[in-house]
């Protein structure tokens, strides 16, 4: 069975590469380029992950975890930052504003997949 | 108060203290000097009534001693004596002979010049008898049996003394006296005697004044009246008088008591009759005694009150004179001065005790106020004028102070300007400060965005899923990628340099264990050990485990110095040492590279200073790496220091000081 997981970037290059790397791994993913859209395609798909970026335009990505874990049926989705805010203190408001986990940009493709997979449940992992 | 009314009252009252302390003493003290002299007075009086009464019996004895020893008398001859046991039963008349006239011729002559005396007498063994006067009637009689008989026989040798008794032959009251009669043998025969009547008695003792209202009443031993009260009182006790009577028969020999007769108080002296064992009493109302006795107190009292009020008032009068009037005029020339104010006058006086000195002393004073009160008008008028100038001088002061205080209000004017311009610089110093910081935050992720495509891609290419790559392909391509990294570690350096030293740089504190974190920094470097066949070993004192600090930041630190030396040494090994010291924690990461030449040991933590260009070329760094690590060290509050000889090695040691481990 596929993980449906949903990456909310607003880089397309970053998109693409991380659709790529995940699609290799056999998960459907979806994208969404703004906080908004985001959060209404989370609400209308239930994902079973959820990958987002900070630095987002109008919405940051602070807000929209917030938002997400307001909605009752995204409470226990995993949501995993993805984030090349390197400042200290960052991984403490990523947590605090509802994510799981926090993978600093750049990414690593040898490690990336791994790294998100500790937030899945082992059903939805990559068969 | 007035002073006269002060003195006025005074004296009323210590007069008035005098009088109660003087009646109290006076009344006790002569009350009883008076009673006693009195007492005295009286039973001297007894005393000497006692000392007649004794005169009068001794008369009476040797009167009857006299006639006892008389020799007609004294007749042995029994046969003279006619017996009344003779007479005539009939008639009773008996025959009177010649010598037996004799002896009643004595008798009555004895009987007639003694006028207390009664009757005289003698009675004698055969039973005859005479006496001084003839009987009324004829009548049997035998003396023998009589008592007053019977007591002189039984007492042979002096006279002796009946008890009072009633005569018989009158209603008066008699004492007999009475006297044996014994012959040259020794033999008894007849007893001489004489009554005296106590009518007589009384007269005498009632003759014997002691008091114009008192009384003497005699009274035997058991207290039958004798004499001295009314006749009906005759030989009846004296306690039926008043039974408080009693209480003097207690007493020995004399004294005083007092008495109640009809419930008023009677003052009783007493004395013992020597002679008869009789009681001499003088019975006298308490009024008759006190009365005078009062009096002479309240005289005496009288008297000196009269005096001290005579004093008091002379002392007033006194004191009036000297005192209160000439005080009243200190008064009016007091009031004087204080309704006008004038100093001018003086009191005038020619005496020369204390009221005159006060006088003098008081015109002295007023003449020195005189002289005060003109040198303080002078120098009011002084003060006016000085006040007047000071007016003067402090308007020039003012308008000084008012031309002073605007410059100082301008100066302040352009310092308050000068503040605001300063507070607008530092506010912009400020927000230009906290761009930088936003500059770099954004730069920082600006760089990163389209490093992480290229680090990805490059990744992605590398792992052959797009396609097969040949060798020389893959040899560029790990070139990108390096360069790519090799940026990313400068963006990361530059980074942490800028907020070290904008002070943004936040040390956490959080429990960590030491061990595990060097172990993970010693294997994370251990791929690049094994890549140039280097030793890489790690030694952790026992004691090393848990500490408080930024575990993320010694990572960081400890990955530096051992990616470092892996750097540096081409062969030997690289050895992590940690152990702790006096509180601390020494931790040395020891190589057996190239080494520091002396020359560069004092820069080497400096930013941008990667020794030698040609060593640059060789080992590839941002150069930033050291200098970053030594500022965290001291950020945290430790030391960092490096040892080294050229050409055979370095010793990177860390300081940390040691919060807490071990928990």
């Amino acid at each position: 069975m596929k993980g449906k997981i949903l990456v909310i970037e607003d880089n397309e290059q970053n998109l693409y590469l991380v659709r790529y790397i995940l699609e290799q791994k056999n998960y459907e993913v979806f994208a969404a380029m703004d906080g908004e859209s985001g959060i209404e395609m989370a609400a209308s798909l239930k994902p079973d992950m959820i990958l987002l970026d900070i630095q987002l335009p109008v919405m940051d990505g602070y807000a929209v975890a917030r938002n997400l874990r307001q909605n009752p049926d995204l409470a226990e989705t995993p949501i995993v930052a993805v984030t090349s805010h390197a400042m200290s203190g960052d991984r403490e408001k990523v947590m605090e504003a509802g994510c799981n986990g926090y993978i600093e940009k750049p990414i690593d493709p040898d490690t990336f997949v791994a790294k998100i997979e500790q937030h899945l449940p082992i059903k939805l992992r990559r068969e | 108060m007035k002073l006269r009314t002060k003195l006025l009252a005074l004296y009323a009252v210590s007069t008035i203290l005098i009088m109660v302390v003087l009646g109290v003493f006076f009344y006790s003290t002569l009350w009883k000097e008076r009673l006693s002299s009195v007492r005295e007075d009286i039973l001297n009086q007894l005393q000497h009534l006692d000392f007649s009464l004794n005169a009068f019996i001794a008369e009476v004895e040797s009167d009857v001693n006299n006639l006892a020893a008389n020799e007609t008398v004294r007749s042995r001859d029994d046969r003279d004596f006619t017996s009344f046991l003779n007479a005539d039963e009939k008639t009773y008349k008996y025959n009177i002979r010649e010598s037996e006239q004799k002896i009643i011729d004595i008798l009555n002559n004895y009987s007639v010049t003694r006028p207390y005396v009664n009757s005289v007498y003698m009675g004698r063994e055969n039973g005859s008898f005479v006496r001084s006067h003839k009987r009324e009637r004829p009548t049997r009689y035998d003396p023998r049996d009589r008592p007053w008989y019977k007591l002189a026989k039984n007492n042979p040798g002096k006279v002796m003394k009946t008890d009072a008794y009633p005569s018989l032959t009158t209603s008066d009251i008699n004492i007999g006296f009475v006297r044996s009669l014994v012959d040259k043998n020794g033999i008894f025969y007849g007893v001489v005697g004489a009554d005296v009547t106590l009518v007589n008695l009384t007269n005498y003792i009632s003759d014997f004044k002691t008091n114009p209202h008192g009384k003497i009443i005699l009274a035997d031993r058991n207290g039958v009246v004798l004499a001295g009260l009314s006749k009906d009182m005759l030989f009846k006790n004296i306690k039926d008088y008043s039974p408080d009577f009693m209480k003097i028969f207690t007493h020995s020999v004399q004294g005083f008591d007092y008495v109640n007769i009809n419930n008023e108080k009677n003052y009783v002296f007493f004395i013992n009759s020597t002679e008869l064992n009789w009681k001499i009493v003088a019975l006298i109302p308490s009024e008759n005694i006190e009365k005078p006795i009062i009096s002479q107190i309240v005289m005496t009292i009288s008297g000196l009150a009269i005096g001290l009020v005579l004093l008091s008032i002379l002392t007033l009068i006194g004191l009036n004179i000297y005192i209160v009037s000439p005080l009243k005029k200190f008064i009016e020339e007091t009031d004087y001065i204080t309704t006008t104010s004038d100093l001018e006058r003086s009191i005038d006086t020619k005496s020369k005790d204390e009221i005159g000195l006060l006088a003098n002393s008081y015109n002295q004073m007023i003449k020195t106020l005189r002289i005060t009160y003109k040198s303080l008008k002078d120098t009011e008028i002084d003060l006016i004028e000085h006040r007047d100038h000071l007016e003067t001088m402090v308007k020039d002061r003012t308008s000084q102070l008012q031309d002073a205080n605007e410059k100082l209000s301008v100066e302040i004017k352009e310092r308050i300007q000068t503040l605001n311009e300063l507070a607008v610089a530092k506010e912009r110093a400020e927000s230009a400060d906290r761009l930088k910081s936003a500059f770099l935050a954004t730069m920082s992720h600006e760089l990163r965005t389209p490093l992480n495509s290229i680090i990805g891609f490059t990744g992605i290419i590398l792992q052959g899923i797009v396609g097969p790559l040949n060798d020389e392909q893959k040899k560029q391509l790990n070139m990108v990628r390096g360069s790519a990294q090799h940026l990313l570690s400068l963006i990361n350096d530059v980074l942490d340099i800028s907020k070290i030293e904008a002070g943004q740089m936040q040390i956490a504190h959080e429990n960590y264990n030491l061990r595990q974190t060097i172990e993970k920094a010693v294997e994370s470097a251990r791929p690049l050990a094994d890549k140039k066949r280097l030793e890489l070993t790690c030694s952790i004192s026992p004691g090393i485990e848990y500490m408080t600090g930024d575990r993320r930041r010694i990572e960081q630190i400890l990955l530096n110095l051992i990616s470092n030396a892996i750097k540096f040494t081409e062969k030997g090994l690289v050895k992590i040492e940690c152990e702790p010291e006096d509180g601390k924690v020494n931790i040395k990461v020891i190589d057996t590279g190239i080494g520091i030449r002396d020359e560069d040991m004092k820069t080497i933590f400096q930013a941008f200073r990667q020794i030698d260009s040609g060593i640059t070329r060789k080992y590839e760094g941002t150069g930033l790496g050291l200098s970053i690590c030594k500022r965290l060290v001291e950020l945290m509050g430790g030391k960092i220091w490096v040892t080294s000889t050229w050409g055979s090695g370095s010793t990177f040691s860390l300081s940390l000081p040691e919060e807490r481990k071990n928990v």
